[in-house]
């Protein structure tokens, strides 16, 4: 199928963009999750914005006094080829690597993947666990920094609420160690669970895609070790996709496997 | 909404159109820059079918809207080479057999040219070229060829091809590895697939689908979808019943029941996604809206979801209430003493088996294309079809229309395997033509064939098998319950294979005692039909798992109880009386464990266990039934070709045999040349269109290396016979003395020589048929060649046995897998093949049908599945959530071949399309079991998918702890 008619809006500065989305148009930047949702006519939006001639909004993957700065229009072909990234936040590379295919990285964005907000998807979970913040630009072109902690507000939805994702915010501590492991049916596929766990000079973070209608955290585990591990996936806690390819059961014990074998990887026994 | 100018360079032309801001990449390149080569095969950016490279980076057209292309510049596969010279990595795809239906082959080369780009002189292995490829499906060549094709192209491998020179006297052109001659036009671009057909001012077709799997229609509001713009029409089911009469049975055998429907439901729906009202607009896009804006009012009915449930049920839940029940048909056999050898046995196994509902799943959905003159009452359908000759008799029956005036096309098929035997929704587009008077187009949305399109397997089993303690097989009962959806008929055909499952359980044993039944129960689901292995996957399945349970009942080696059992000599006839009629059964078994290393594997498996890794590995034979022909179906033992040598000495062969990815167009061109001693260069090989071709039952069964080519040998005899005359005058020789070879006659007296374009030209003109063929039997160099197999016999043996197959290729499966038993994970690491289809004519095409079957059949084990909720509503819409194996589903396979010639036809071949959907599944089964035998775990259902593998651990550890 196709998608339904809509409103495209193409504009070239945020102030239009700003004032598009305000009227209801949903922002498109490369497309590879909400155009197939379009065709599929499970969304059906009356307006489009289209981000792609909006000088502002930069493809930049910088890092300044380790802090890290990923432009709007950085692909996620771009962040899994940067050189600084695969060196210092090889996790992130390592997500942004498995994520679709060759021509689907070469236009998906890392920052549309993240506002795309799956539970599931590769970066939202990889970032979460690497303390990033969303940086949103808001009608009045005020710049604030949403923690992706606080972002995912369910699924599929997120805490920008007529704001535009301008570019991502993130820490590199210097030494810090990650691993990210998905797994899924066949390999690239849509991940069933996905687990990144990253640990720094501010402690271990672990974040977890699959098992709640957003990417969640697991602090338990996190502050006790692996040990906590049980409890922390404990199924009345969660509330996982259960679907033809898994029960919540399933998913929960895929989560711990995976968790274990991330700490593993990282150095934290498990 | 319309109105934004868009200017894109397309492979160096400029290109403008004004398009709506919603049109995709895809839509523009196809209808607006003549870029035909782009192609879709799904909705969500999963097939990479719509490969393009733009602004020097590779996208899917389908998921870029056009006006983000504005300004750009696209290279589609049309662009590569220079003038018409191929680009290397297209003649390495020709080399290695990289494709085969062709439609995947477009984007397929762009996404590879695009790695070879990056890569540059850098090193790389085959798990690179996964990553590269891994956003390109392929449904035919199970991977192994294309990513050969890449090492070729960058050097590193040399391709299987061998050139096509003239041969001396001895040899022959069948049984050369050549490449295929279709592949130039479809690495170029060009295939010519039906959606290829068609011009600017066509209209649109999509139907209005049911979103209910059972329910009566109460009423249907067209209203709001009539007023929509662009819209020329909407019918209704019941508004079209007096345009059209009920679907014309695919089969109409045994006394199975029809349900006699009409390609539009009229009073109720049996099933989620079947085809309500026809739509008609200018753009696919209008017609897609409009097809949403009908609405429809339903009376819940109790939806069969459950096939056992289905064949119990009574009165609202009978989806068909003038049957009196949902069985569409009960099929019985009971040969031999069963009750006493059971009575005397030694050991009784009793195992359910069970396999899920998965299908063809080719990557081009179905398509059509009407076009319907009114001032000359003349009907040209272009559509994907496996038959196009009873497709259109099909059309003639449904509509009234005299068959001298439909002409039914179908080119290169994007994939079929079964599913394209039958005609349902193609009736829609043609209705569509009929009552607006112009041409319309319909292209199955990928959703839809998802909701709506075919289905297989989905079987339930129990076997009992009685056993004497030293492994020798005494009798066997079997009852198959098999979940046909709404049909596996009329609409479709796949009723026949749980039938065949029933009937060659035997399989290649001594079994003298076996009793079957079969149910084929209708359900709230879309339609059953013919899928690669039709049913001789479940008949396989079935003994082989029994003799594997029943070895370790027994403590037999798997290998040693197979070998007590097998057939040992030729002919044999099953106890249900299918007739084998030579091969090499034992022979294949044997063979296979020596290629495999047996030993080796069985001590790589023990030490991978010692450091907690779980190796399984099985083997199993096989027979493969081919050729089928079945009462009350058009699907006969018959088949025709006419073999034409023109004027300029050049051969012609047309057949009703149609080109779904097989390569015909070569490998009958091998057999031709040598039937007729013509040079291959100067044969060519037409099909597809009714118009041009002689009828013919078309492409299913494996049947064209028995029917093709002994209607070839029929007709090459009697052209044979004719050029010697010809050429006995021309030499002065006598015709004895003559021998035809390489496109001459040569005088073994004198050692005098005449071409074929001499002898033609002599005939047609000078000096005339009336000089050169007047012995003749018939003054002309063409000939219609027919062939029946002797082998066919429906009126039934002495016990009343029919048979229905006439040839038997044999052969053996084995696979090693590793699982994880954390994650229930299934890796096959690799299969082997030894595989034994007598003479065949081209080992390379015989290799690339093997290897694709094994992957299909793979991909169907292990992640493929058509789901349903309790509703009976379908769980899946995307080949992502259906599972569609990709590049690295692919292990490697190991192909060898044995050869026990046929003794049907002078070629000896045997059909070869089937092998690795037959023993697949079990061998990953057993292989599975024995990697988790250490556990206690049994396997005896598919999907082995990953949550499945893990309850089955879970399971096993919960009866030891």
């Amino acid at each position: 199928m196709r998608p339904a008619p809509f409103a495209l809006h193409r504009p070239a500065t945020l102030a239009d963009a700003l004032a598009a989305i305000a009227a209801g148009a949903l922002p498109l930047a490369g497309g590879q999750s909400l155009l197939p949702a379009m065709r599929l006519r499970d969304t059906e939006p009356e307006a489009l914005v289209d981000l792609s001639g909006i000088d502002a909004l930069d493809a930049d993957i910088r890092i300044v006094d380790d802090r890290v700065h990923i432009g709007a229009r950085v692909t996620h072909a771009a962040l899994a080829a940067d050189t600084a990234l695969q060196a210092g936040l090889p996790w992130l590379t390592d997500a942004a690597a498995q994520i679709g295919d060759v021509q689907v990285r070469n236009l998906g964005t890392v920052l549309g993947n993240v506002c795309w907000a799956d539970p599931r998807a590769n970066l939202a979970v990889a970032l979460l666990a690497s303390d990033a913040a969303v940086i949103a630009a808001g009608a009045d072109e005020t710049h604030s920094a949403i923690p992706l902690d606080a972002f995912f507000t369910g699924f599929r939805r997120h805490a920008l609420d007529g704001r535009l994702a301008v570019a991502l915010e993130l820490p590199r501590a210097p030494g810090a160690r990650g691993c990210y492991l998905e797994f899924s049916r066949q390999r690239q596929d849509l991940a069933l669970v996905n687990v990144c766990a990253v640990t720094d000079a501010n402690g271990l973070r672990i974040a977890v895609g699959g098992i709640d209608p957003t990417p969640v955290r697991l602090h338990a585990v996190e502050r006790d070790g692996a040990g906590a591990l049980e409890t922390a996936l404990a199924p009345a806690r969660h509330r996982p996709i259960a679907d033809q390819h898994g029960d919540a059961a399933y998913k929960l014990h895929l989560a711990d496997v995976l968790v274990r074998r991330a700490l593993t990887a990282i150095g934290i026994a498990a | 909404m319309s109105g934004c100018p868009v200017c894109i360079e397309v492979n160096g032309r400029a290109v403008s159109a004004t398009l709506e801001p919603r049109t995709l990449l895809v839509d523009f390149l196809r209808e607006h820059a003549g870029a035909e080569s782009v192609r879709i095969g799904c909705e969500e950016g999963a097939c990479g079918a719509c490969t393009v490279e733009l602004d020097g980076r590779t996208v899917k057209a389908c998921l870029v809207l056009a006006v983000r292309a504005d300004g750009g510049r696209v290279t589609t596969v049309e662009g590569l080479g220079e003038g018409r010279a191929l680009d290397p990595l297209q003649e390495a795809f020709i080399g290695s057999h990289a494709l085969q239906c062709g439609y995947c082959t477009a984007g397929m080369v762009m996404s590879a040219r695009d790695f070879l780009a990056r890569r540059g002189d850098d090193d790389f292995d085959d798990d690179d070229i996964r990553q590269a490829l891994s956003g390109n499906l392929c449904r035919c060549t199970g991977y192994n060829h294309i990513i050969h094709a890449v090492k070729v192209a960058a050097g590193r491998a040399a391709p299987y091809t061998s050139p096509a020179q003239a041969t001396p006297d001895d040899d022959d052109w069948v049984g050369k590895p050549i490449a295929r001659r279709e592949d130039r036009r479809i690495v170029a671009g060009r295939g010519r697939y039906a959606d290829n057909a068609g011009s600017g001012t066509d209209l649109h077709a999509c139907a209005a689908r049911a979103t209910r799997a059972h329910a009566r229609i109460v009423a249907i509001d067209t209203r709001r979808a009539k007023a929509m713009p662009g819209v020329h029409l909407v019918l209704t089911g019941a508004e079209a019943r007096t345009h059209w009469t009920p679907i014309s049975p695919t089969m109409d055998l045994l006394d199975l029941k029809l349900p006699r429907r009409y390609a539009l439901a009229t009073d109720k729906v049996v099933f989620y996604g079947e085809p309500l009202a026809l739509v008609v607009a200018d753009t696919p896009y209008q017609a897609e809206d409009a097809a949403r804006a009908v609405e429809v009012e339903y009376a819940e009915l109790p939806p069969m979801v459950d096939a056992a449930e289905a064949a119990q049920a009574t009165g609202e839940a009978l989806l068909y209430p003038e049957w009196g029940s949902n069985l569409q048909v009960e099929f019985a056999l009971d040969h031999g003493d069963v009750d006493g050898a059971f009575a005397a046995a030694d050991l009784v196994v009793d195992e359910h088996i069970d396999s899920h509902r998965f299908g063809a799943m080719p990557l081009e959905t179905r398509v059509a294309r009407a076009a319907w003159d009114p001032a000359e009452e003349r009907l040209t359908v272009h559509t994907s079809s496996q038959v196009p000759h009873q497709t259109r008799l099909y059309l003639a029956r449904v509509f009234g229309i005299p068959e001298t005036r439909i002409q039914v096309i179908a080119g290169d098929v994007g994939g079929a395997f079964g599913a394209k035997l039958s005609v349902d929704c193609e009736f829609l587009p043609v209705l569509g033509s009929l009552l607006t008077g112009r041409a319309v187009r319909w292209f199955e949305p990928r959703s839809a064939w998802m909701h709506a399109g075919y289905a297989a397997r989905d079987y339930r089993t129990r076997s009992r098998a009685a056993f004497a303690r030293d492994g020798t097989l005494l009798a066997m009962e079997t009852d198959i319950l098999a979940d046909m959806g709404c049909d596996g008929a009329e609409r479709a055909c796949g009723l026949g294979m749980p039938l065949n499952g029933g009937t060659y359980a035997p399989g290649p044993y001594r079994l003298q005692h076996y009793r079957t039944r079969v149910r084929c129960v209708v359900t709230n689901k879309a339609p059953y039909n013919a899928y690669r292995g039709y049913g001789k996957d479940l008949a396989n399945m079935l003994m082989e798992r029994v003799l594997d349970r029943a070895a370790d009942r027994l403590e037999l080696d798997p290998l040693a109880i197979r070998e007590r059992n097998l057939l040992t000599g030729y002919p044999h006839q099953l106890v249900t009386g299918p007739v084998i009629e030579n091969g090499s059964v034992a022979e294949s078994l044997a063979e296979l464990a020596r290629v495999m290393d047996l030993p080796r594997l069985r001590a790589e498996q023990a030490a991978a266990l010692a450091e907690g890794r779980h190796l399984g590995i099985c083997l199993v034979p096989y027979i493969e039934p081919s050729g089928p022909a079945f009462p009350g179906s058009a699907f006969q033992n018959y088949e025709s070709v006419t073999l034409r040598i023109a004027a300029d000495g050049s051969v012609h062969v047309l057949t009703g045999i149609q080109s779904i990815g097989q390569g015909i167009e070569t490998s009958y061109a091998q057999a031709a040349a040598d039937l007729l001693g013509a040079d291959l260069a100067d044969v060519s090989v037409s099909w597809g269109d009714t118009t041009a071709t002689p009828w013919g039952s078309g492409t299913f069964g494996s049947r064209g290396v028995q029917f093709a080519i002994g209607a070839l040998q029929d007709a090459a005899q009697k052209l044979r016979r004719r050029l010697l005359i010809a050429a006995a005058v021309l030499l002065e020789a006598r015709e004895d003395d003559i021998v035809l070879k390489n496109g001459r006659a040569r005088d073994r007296a004198s050692g005098r020589e005449v071409g074929f374009a001499d002898i033609a030209y002599g005939v047609y003109v000078n000096p005339g048929a009336e000089v050169l063929l007047d012995s003749a039997d018939a003054p002309l160099l063409e000939a219609h060649g027919t062939y029946r197999h002797a082998a066919v016999n429906w009126k039934g043996d002495a016990e009343g046995r029919p048979q229905f197959y006439p040839a038997h290729a044999n052969g053996a499966e084995g696979a090693v897998v590793e699982v994880d038993i954390e994650t229930g994970r299934v890796e096959v690491n690799k299969i082997w093949i030894v595989a034994d289809h007598g003479r065949v004519l081209n080992p390379l095409l015989m290799k690339g049908q093997i290897r694709g079957g094994v992957v299909q059949q793979l991909g169907g084990t292990l992640y493929e599945h058509l789901a349903y909720d309790e509703h009976g509503l379908p769980l899946q819409k995307t080949l992502k959530e259906y599972g569609m194996p990709t590049v690295w589903a692919a292990p490697e396979i190991e192909v060898h071949h044995l050869e026990t010639r046929s003794p049907a036809t002078a070629i000896g071949a045997k059909g070869g399309g089937e092998d690795g959907c037959i023993a697949t599944s079990t061998v990953l089964l057993g292989a599975v079991e024995d990697a988790l035998r250490p556990l206690g775990v049994t396997v005896t259902s598919s999907p082995l998918s990953p949550a499945r593998i893990r309850a089955m651990v879970e399971a096993a550890r919960g009866r030891t702890a």
